[in-house]
């Protein structure tokens, strides 16, 4: 052995000959095999760009909006509890609260923080006295806007015109139960309710 | 040298712990003091008084079995396994088995007794459950349910002594012969039980047991229901007068279920 140095690019081990074939090119750099050149190098990662920025660029250039499927207005005039802005902004909210008030706090009544109009916290019998069966507004808005997996309310919350109840049961049930009040009441916060459980008088 | 180390360590050790347990000790005196300052909790609590002679009739039980599940939409499980009940009627031997002695007449213990959640003091249901779906209501009492809550996991009614509670295993609305459309249903997978009507409580009334009780004849004073926190109500004032018991005292639960003998 010696103490040559060793050429990296043609030391292949010891009894191993390179076969008089360098890595090197004619002027003495590295050469690398399967080098491609700069411009083939762009034109790939230019198609790969626009390939992958395709949802971008396409939704620029020609997207536009899924079409909002018509929803079923509740008819004549009527106005919700709170307006419809708040509502449409923050109804999970309400809907909360209503139902933590009714099931954990015993209460009863909502009354409207714009109006200070006086209603049954109720689903059914608030809600659906005007929006009528949910399909048509509840479940439109939400499949539309892709909402959740399922608006699951219905399975155990009725809605009369969707169980196909006669207008009689119906009307029962659904006679919308707003009732005008004192304003002074009304203002203010938001849930709020006249009631709590009465004392039994036998 | 050793020795002062071993005495200032000591002291060191004395003093630390002195200095420690002070704000304990200021801590309990405090807590103390709170609680005694505290005022006498005047929650109140509904309770019900049945009358074991007036149950004896048939047509009155059925009335407030049927009156409760129609106003609950209660389904009729086909599968005796699966069945969902509120209140319903079982014999006084298996209600009041601590109740029964060797010389206890057949009469006695075949007699049938209308039985419903005992909405208990302590109840051991909501101690179980993982999510609070189930909660003794501080404002009445109510041992309530939330359905919005319920997994299904049924602790509840593993721990329920008195067997109160059903488990829905299917979904109840094609077992439901007539839908009330202003009370829900429930799914499958929840657990069920009576809660003293709180729907019917909230806008001023009582509940369907009471009210189908007295309306059927011979049934007024069957079932009485009111406030046990007051001593003047109707129920604390039978409670005084009558000679009553109550399902499993000795188990601690504090029922507000009360049987006249």
């Amino acid at each position: 052995m010696t103490d040559r140095p060793i050429d990296l690019c043609t030391a292949n081990g010891p009894g191993r000959p390179t076969g008089g074939r360098e890595n090197r090119a004619s002027d003495g750099r590295p050469r690398f095999i399967g080098y491609a050149g700069p411009s083939k190098i762009y034109l790939g990662l230019a198609a790969g760009l626009l390939g992958l920025g395709f949802p971008l660029w396409y939704a620029l250039a020609l997207g536009r909006p899924a079409e909002m499927p018509p929803l079923e207005m509740p008819a004549g005039d009527v106005r919700c509890v709170e307006d419809a802005a708040y509502m449409r902004a923050h109804h999970p909210r309400l809907l909360r609260q209503w139902r933590d008030a009714v099931v954990r706090d015993g209460l009863d009544s909502y009354v409207s923080a714009c109006d200070g109009r006086k209603c049954p916290m109720s689903l059914t019998r608030t809600c659906l006295a005007c929006h009528g069966e949910h399909r048509g507004f509840c479940d439109r808005c939400h499949d539309y806007a892709r909402v959740g997996p399922k608006l699951d309310c219905w399975d155990c919350h009725l809605d009369p015109v969707a169980k196909g109840l006669s207008q009689n049961r119906r009307s029962q049930v659904l006679r919308p139960r707003m009732t005008e009040l004192p304003t002074d009441s009304g203002t203010g916060s938001r849930i709020q309710t006249t009631l709590s459980i009465a004392p039994h008088q036998p | 040298m050793s020795e002062c180390r071993r005495t200032f360590l000591k002291r060191a050790g004395c003093a630390a712990l002195g200095a420690g347990s002070l704000p304990l000790l200021a801590a309990a005196g405090r807590s103390m003091a709170e609680i005694a300052s505290q005022p006498a909790p005047a929650a109140k609590q509904w309770g019900l008084v049945v009358d074991l002679k007036k149950c004896r009739s048939a047509s009155l039980r059925q009335a407030c079995i049927e009156a409760c599940h129609a106003a609950h939409n209660v389904p009729s499980m086909p599968e005796p396994r699966q069945k969902i009940e509120w209140i319903w009627s079982e014999p006084f031997g298996a209600v009041f088995g601590d109740q029964i002695h060797a010389r206890t007449p057949d009469q006695r213990k075949t007699e049938p007794v209308l039985v419903l959640c005992n909405h208990c003091s302590q109840p051991a249901c909501t101690k179980v459950c993982p999510t609070g779906a189930t909660w003794k209501r501080a404002a009445d009492g109510i041992v309530m349910m939330d359905m919005h809550r319920c997994i299904g996991c049924r602790y509840c009614m593993a721990a329920c002594p008195y067997g109160a509670r059903s488990f829905n295993w299917q979904d109840p609305r094609p077992y439901i012969a007539n839908i009330r459309p202003d009370y829900p249903t429930r799914t499958k997978g929840v657990v069920e039980k009576c809660d003293f009507c709180a729907e019917r409580l909230r806008t001023g009334g009582v509940p369907a047991c009471v009210e189908a009780a007295a309306s059927v004849a011979g049934g007024a004073g069957a079932l009485t229901f009111g406030d046990l926190a007051d001593p003047q109500s109707a129920v604390s004032q039978l409670l005084r007068q009558q000679d009553t018991i109550c399902r499993r005292p000795s188990l601690g639960t504090g029922p507000s279920v009360f049987y006249i003998l």
